[in-house]
């Protein structure tokens, strides 16, 4: 058994520094291919491959070593990696380049959910011996509608954390191969399957680890180089206080000659502008109950070893590696947002806009002018159009899609190629390896399968046709949904991880906690938790006009003070049937998407809401039924039960 | 096709574990309430007080700002490595009881 363990110490070592070495090399090639005249489009679609190949090799790996487990540290590794996922490592830096101070609120709240992880759930659960939430509440909560409750949660929200992941390996994709979003969103959804059909049910989850160095590198490298360019101070973390002081005072400087317009401006320095305090809270709330109880990081939980030590130990390594991760994001928003205030106040003329911005414009992620910047001519022409036009760039004029920011930085601050496609191949590998997570989970759930993968080594045949045949159609709805592009990547994947703590966090941390709790009351709060993030997500997506309109009968609030509102509505009954009303229900309903709120709580803040309703319903039926039972059956609970409920 | 989450054996040593049928033999496992406190404060409490923490400057950085990027997570790192000692060297000791 030892030598089974330092055996398998061996290979992930070995396995780790070997793709990390593989990795760099094809970069490398790939980066020499194009200094000897290979087209771009060549060695884009290379760096693209490599990342697949990168995916693939870990679903191979986690075949191979399915039913053993990592030790502590790369079990660490691979919860860094899951918890944070591709879609927020792609998204995070866009959201606190295009939120200023604001965007911050996403990482604070992935982190603090790693510390809840550690503290409350990780230990208990190993204690318990459940080595996933499906199969934690079959074991506290027996019965048909506890489990298929459990299993309609479980799909929703992966199945949403899935077309996050999409829409960054869609935007991936369209970036490095030069597919439109919706073309890359398709291929990106073939290969999660195909990597997802490779990796098995039962995979083992600590392969995705070997991801994490990569991605730290990728991520790392640029900024340190950037920081000892341009500051003498190669440590990213601390240099980046220059970029910051340097970005206001262009930002000043650019607002006195009328280069910005403050109504657009998202300070770094300068909190609760994007977002009130309240929904700032709400966002962290969100992410932290979510990011504790997300069902692909309690699988990641060790099994084999019920030790609350063991599991402790890995949950404390994951925050360490997380908040490793989450300090070089703010530092890449800063570098990105001094290259283009740097531009901007340079007085560039269009003519000699850089490269890079033409070739996110020729992918409808970049608009100068309110048009997208596919070439010089048309950025004149549309500036030109413009009634307040100055002739000068402003920095309003410019608006670059957050969810292609981190991809944009390498070329926006001036790095070689070779930092962008280090960036994206790692990116790449991350989002197809971590989407294989809430796949999987969804699978698990609508299978019946929630005992846990690695006990049970081998899935018949039949089963693994069954669930494959499930994986396409999940990833097809994933995929239908993530081409039309709802929203950005770092909402729909916050909007997950409220629907995870909505539907979860009550439940299972008074499964883990409270032994009062009955089933009943479990499901009671599941439905409430969900209900409300549901209204709230449906209603100011789907009917945002409906949802505003009526939001003033519950929260006081809404439209009818609202004279843009008001005037919009008025717009759209007297525009003429065809596209004029189109255009005026689209600016109605974007209006009312971004007003709808419920005491002005916005919908990536309904955790806010719905986690106290799941709360009292949990506890409040718990209450009822338990007495219920209790006066029925006559049953005495002991004195040492009852102690574990303390 | 069965849907839902699977059911293990009731008479599993996981539901033991849970319900505590082997408490009598352990320390009731507590609830980490300074560590959450600890963790609550820096996750809700800090981001709120950035404007006036911003008048002080830390390392050339606006000291709200700093906390909100850096100084909350570092701290909640913090939090965790304590508890986690904490409740290994806890559970070290009723190992040795035992």
């Amino acid at each position: 058994m030892v030598r089974d363990v330092l055996a398998l110490r061996r290979v992930t070592r070995i396995a780790f520094a070997g793709l990390m070495l593989a990795a760099v090399l094809g970069v490398a090639g790939l980066v020499f291919l194009a200094q000897l005249g290979v087209p771009a489009t060549l060695i884009d679609g290379g760096y693209w491959t490599l990342g697949v190949l990168l995916a693939a090799l870990i679903a191979l790996g986690a075949h191979r070593y399915r039913g053993t487990v990592g030790s502590a540290v790369v079990g660490g590794l691979a919860g860094a990696t899951t918890v944070v996922s591709g879609a927020f490592i792609l998204a995070l830096t866009g959201a606190i380049f295009s939120w200023g101070h604001d965007g911050l609120a996403f990482a604070i709240g992935l982190g603090a959910g790693c510390l809840l992880l550690q503290l409350v759930i990780a230990p208990r659960m190993a204690q318990a011996g459940a080595t996933s939430l499906a199969g934690l509440f079959a074991m506290r909560f027996p019965g048909r509608l506890a489990g298929m409750t459990c299993a309609g949660v479980v799909v929703l929200a992966m199945l949403t954390l899935l077309v996050a992941e999409l829409m960054a390996a869609g935007l991936i994709g369209a970036r490095v191969l030069g597919l439109s979003y919706a073309s890359a969103t398709a291929v990106a959804a073939v290969v999660v399957l195909a990597c997802f059909a490779l990796r098995g049910f039962h995979g083992a989850v600590w392969t995705n680890g070997a991801l994490f160095p990569l991605l730290l590198i990728a991520l790392a490298v640029p900024l340190v180089i950037l920081s000892a360019i341009w500051y003498g101070v190669p440590l990213p973390q601390i240099a980046y206080a220059n970029a910051l002081w340097q970005v206001q005072g262009l930002e000043e400087m650019l607002l006195e000659q009328d280069l910005a317009d403050p109504a657009f401006m998202r300070p770094m320095l300068t909190p609760f502008v994007a977002l009130t305090p309240v929904n700032f809270l709400g966002i962290v709330l969100g992410l932290a109950a979510g990011a504790a109880v997300v069902p692909t990081v309690l699988g990641l939980s060790p099994p084999l070893e019920r030790s609350a030590r063991s599991a402790r130990s890995a949950a404390l390594w994951t925050l360490g590696f997380v908040v490793l991760l989450l300090t070089l994001f703010p530092v890449a928003a800063a570098y990105a947002k001094l290259s283009l205030a740097t531009l901007v106040a340079d007085r560039t003329p269009i003519a000699e806009l850089p490269g890079w911005v033409f070739t996110y414009g020729r992918l409808g992620l970049l608009q100068i002018c309110e048009r997208a910047a596919t070439d010089v001519e048309s950025v004149i022409a549309a500036c030109a159009a413009l009634p307040d036009g100055t002739g000068a760039l402003a920095l309003h004029d410019i608006a670059i899609d957050p969810d292609a920011l981190l991809l944009a930085m390498p070329e926006m601050t001036g790095l070689s190629g070779g930092a962008f496609g280090l960036l994206a191949v790692a990116v790449l590998a991350v989002v197809l390896t971590t989407a294989s997570g809430p796949l999987g989970a969804a699978v698990r759930a609508l299978t019946g399968d929630g005992r846990g993968a690695m006990q049970e080594a081998a899935a018949s045949r039949r089963q693994y046709a069954l669930g494959l045949a499930l994986g396409a159609l999940l990833v097809g709805v994933a995929a239908a949904v993530a081409s039309r592009h709802p929203a950005g990547v770092v909402e729909v994947a916050a909007w997950a991880f409220t629907l995870t703590a909505a539907g979860f966090f009550p439940g299972l941390f008074a499964a883990l906690w409270w032994r009062r709790v009955t089933a009943a009351g479990a499901i009671a709060g599941m439905f409430a938790g969900l209900a409300v993030v549901l209204v709230y997500l449906v209603g100011t997506q789907q009917f945002p006009v409906q949802f505003y309109e009526a939001q003033e009968a519950i929260s006081g609030s809404g439209a009818s003070g609202d004279e843009y509102f008001v005037e919009l509505k008025e717009a759209w009954l007297e525009a003429a049937p065809g596209e004029m009303k189109d255009i005026a229900r689209a600016a109605l309903d974007a209006h009312a998407r971004s007003a709808a709120s419920l005491w002005g709580i916005g919908n990536l803040a309904a955790a806010l809401l719905a986690l106290p309703a799941g709360i009292f319903a949990l506890v409040a039926v718990s209450l009822l039924t338990r007495a219920r039972s209790v006066s029925a059956e006559a049953e005495p609970i002991s004195p040492q039960r009852a102690n574990l409920g303390a | 096709m069965r849907w839902g989450c699977a059911v293990p054996d009731q008479s599993s040593p996981e539901r033991d574990a849970v319900d505590g049928a082997h408490g009598a033999r352990e320390r009731p496992a507590r609830l980490p309430v300074v560590a959450l406190v600890a963790g609550a404060i820096l996750a809700f409490a800090v981001p709120r007080f950035v404007q006036p923490l911003n008048l002080v400057d830390v390392l050339a950085f606006p000291f709200g700002y700093y906390m909100a990027a850096q100084g909350i997570l570092i701290g909640l790192l913090i939090v965790g490595i304590i508890s986690a000692r904490w409740h290994n060297r806890r559970e070290g000791r009723d190992a040795k009881v035992s």
